[in-house]
């Protein structure tokens, strides 16, 4: 079928009553959780995504995109005006955006951060449709030994994620991979790991390590450090962007996106390093933005703001024609479609087709419910600010419990993601990065497959992972991106001591 | 009152040491592959021997550095944690005997009351609302039903959707 013959197909499923109503939905929960202070988008998709079991794949997309795309915009809101990120992603929009409202100027912030999270989010869906299929027909050649390179590489990127220990890091992605071969061995159907306990034989549900980890880790944070909330001083009315802002802001929008969405796509990059990464280089390339970067200037919102929005369509280029997440939230997404006995990768678009472009259509659309309801309501959104979370934390801590149970209706996977919330909360404590672990849990059981697979084909020669350029390509690649991360480290750290 | 725990990088790299030789002692009687493919245990044991190693740079690097990572752990600290865990734990042990309704009711009042919200009037409306609402969300719309008590259940009392909803 011809790509517009399946964007129409998607679109049949997309702009059906209760597809819309679940955009909508997951769009209003996105921005309402957005707006609370340290909410993140991956706990709101880890806590809420049960809600989407007793649904078809198709819908429960719809609700999970939709909560992904509002929550990463509304991180903004309270970023601007009490300057604190809603989500990390938002922490390069505090630069500009916090320095507007202490002018008087939340509204035209906001407004700012409204059209270029939707240009942001809505120029990376159109790359993400144009693109994906693409990678995905060259993909579905792809044998064991590429699979296994990419695994390899996707897993190198844990050290590009690791903040500020890249072995702490690489600790914590392993320690996912340890998790993730708990249960049958995927070749000789053996029981690893199990001691005995018959429920495990089943393996560990990496979505309920990821509720653990993300919500109930949060949780527990959150009451040691004090549930207070901020109060928010500022009262603002135009949040409608004049023709001058807009014409402002375009050039920055347009190459913010783009470059955005392609650092989305880079496996475990996400929002935030993507709104970094954009806010950095239109400070660097912009006339005259060296200068008022920092200091209230609107092309700074628009940039990071255009970027980790970005990010999100990127991020599905690898998640959909790789199987290989692009953040915490595809990582959730990829878990929520084999909850439906869907595995992401090139062949979800021969077996599939509807489901994706419904993806697309459905995700574009997403984008424009957000612009309507951040322009429209901004105002309501920024009084969730300072919303108790005496009230809040309890609730959150039953949904989680409750998106545990619900997977497989099943005590194990409670017990799961209350250690994994145990286990989150020492890392967390420790400096230790839950990212890596997030991707360690996917991508260890393909590497583990396909080595195995690969070895067995080449009869245990190594031959197989370099007699061939693709993948010798993809390995230098890994080298490469494990690499330059300790280069850097190490020259900042020669930089400061000299 | 203030507690200092000294070492805790060096006591975590020594767990990490510690969970890795517990993977190759679990692994030993795991099926070898066949010919010269790697078996069961193979990957888990490098998975686990990789981690050995970065655990022992960790050590290392901290013996190096002459300077204890510490934690300066309050009482108040210490209760902040512990009462959210107790209550997470309790709910989950209690829910199979009392269900997920009364369950969740439960955990719902005692940890907002903790939090702040005092006043029944409040929290008991928000905790049965809260529970009643996800109690029909999972169990007729998404199909997924919640725990029933073994000992008291009170979704034996609520009604069923096409009563309160019209929907089957």
């Amino acid at each position: 079928m011809s790509v517009v013959g399946n964007l129409l197909q998607g679109a049949a499923i997309v702009y059906q009553p209760f597809a819309l109503a679940l955009i909508v939905a997951g769009v209003l929960i996105g921005m309402t959780m957005g707006s609370l202070p340290g909410m993140t988008a991956t706990m709101t998709v880890a806590v809420l995504v049960s809600f989407t079991f007793g649904m078809e794949a198709a819908e429960g997309m719809m609700l999970l995109l939709g909560i992904y795309g509002g929550a990463l915009y509304a991180g903004s809101i309270p970023a601007i005006l009490i300057r604190t990120p809603g989500t990390p992603s938002a922490a390069a929009t505090v630069f500009d955006g916090f320095p507007l409202a202490e002018r008087g100027l939340a509204g035209r912030a906001i407004a700012v951060a409204t059209v270029a999270s939707f240009v942001g989010g809505a120029v990376s869906v159109v790359l993400l449709a144009a693109l994906a299929p693409q990678i995905a027909s060259v993909a579905i050649e792809f044998g064991s030994a590429e699979y296994f390179a990419l695994a390899v590489f996707g897993l190198t990127i844990i050290a590009s994620v690791s903040g500020d220990s890249l072995l702490k890091g690489l600790v914590s992605g392993l320690l996912g991979m340890l998790l993730a071969t708990v249960g049958l061995d995927p070749v000789l159907a053996y029981p690893r790991f199990s001691f005995g306990f018959e429920p495990l034989t089943s393996g560990i549900q990496f979505i309920a390590v990821m509720i653990g980890l993300f919500g109930i880790a949060e949780g527990f944070l959150r009451y040691q450090r004090g549930i207070e909330t901020e109060q928010v001083s500022q009262e603002f009315t135009n949040v409608i962007p004049s023709r001058a802002d807009l014409s402002k802001i375009r050039n920055v929008v347009v190459g913010s996106s783009v470059a955005g969405a392609f650092i989305g796509a880079i496996p475990g990059a996400g929002g935030d390093i993507a709104s970094f990464v954009t806010y950095n280089e239109a400070k660097r390339w912009v006339e005259g933005a060296a200068a008022t970067f920092g200091d209230g200037d609107i092309r700074g919102v628009a940039a990071a703001e255009s970027g980790n929005n970005a990010s999100t369509g990127g991020a599905l280029i690898p998640t959909l024609t790789l199987g290989i997440p692009g953040d915490s939230v595809t990582a959730i997404l990829i878990g929520a479609l084999m909850v439906h006995g869907i595995r992401p990768g090139p062949g979800l678009f021969q077996d599939e087709p509807e489901l994706v472009y419904a993806i697309f259509v459905g995700f574009f659309t997403v984008y424009v419910v957000i612009l309507v309801f951040g322009l429209v309501g901004a105002r309501y959104w920024a009084r969730l600010i300072d919303f108790p979370g005496k009230y809040l934390w309890p609730a959150i801590f039953v949904l989680s419990i409750v998106g545990a149970f619900a997977l497989r209706g099943n005590v194990l996977d409670v017990w799961v993601a209350l250690g994994a919330g145990a286990l989150g909360y020492v890392m967390r404590v420790e400096d230790y990065p839950l990212a890596p672990m997030v991707l360690g849990l996917i991508l260890g059981p393909i590497a583990e497959v396909n080595l195995r697979r690969s070895l067995k084909l080449s009869g245990g020669s190594l031959e197989i992972f370099y007699s061939e350029p693709l993948t010798l390509g993809i390995f230098a690649l890994a080298a490469v991106s494990l690499v330059v991360p300790f280069v850097q480290a190490w020259r900042g750290s020669n930089t400061e001591s000299a | 009152m203030a507690i200092d725990i000294r070492h805790t990088d060096k006591v975590g790299a020594a767990l990490l040491v510690a969970l890795s030789a517990g993977v190759f002692v679990a692994s030993r009687d795991f099926p070898s592959g066949f010919g010269e493919t790697p078996g069961a245990a193979f990957f888990p044991r490098v998975i686990a021997a990789t981690i050995a190693l970065l655990a022992a740079v960790l050590l290392v690097r901290s013996v190096v550095a002459r300077d204890p990572r510490t934690h300066s752990v309050g009482t108040e600290a210490v209760v902040r944690f512990a009462v959210p865990a107790g209550f997470l734990l309790a709910y989950v042990l209690v829910m199979p005997a009392v269900g997920f309704v009364l369950g969740t009711l439960g955990f719902l009042v005692g940890l907002m009351w903790y939090s702040g919200v005092r006043r029944l009037r409040t929290s008991v409306p928000l905790g049965v609302a809260i529970a009643v609402v996800l109690h029909y969300v999972f169990r007729a719309f998404l199909r997924v039903p919640l725990p029933e008590g073994s000992v008291v259940s009170l979704s034996e009392f609520l009604p069923s959707l096409p009563l309160v909803l019209g929907v089957a």
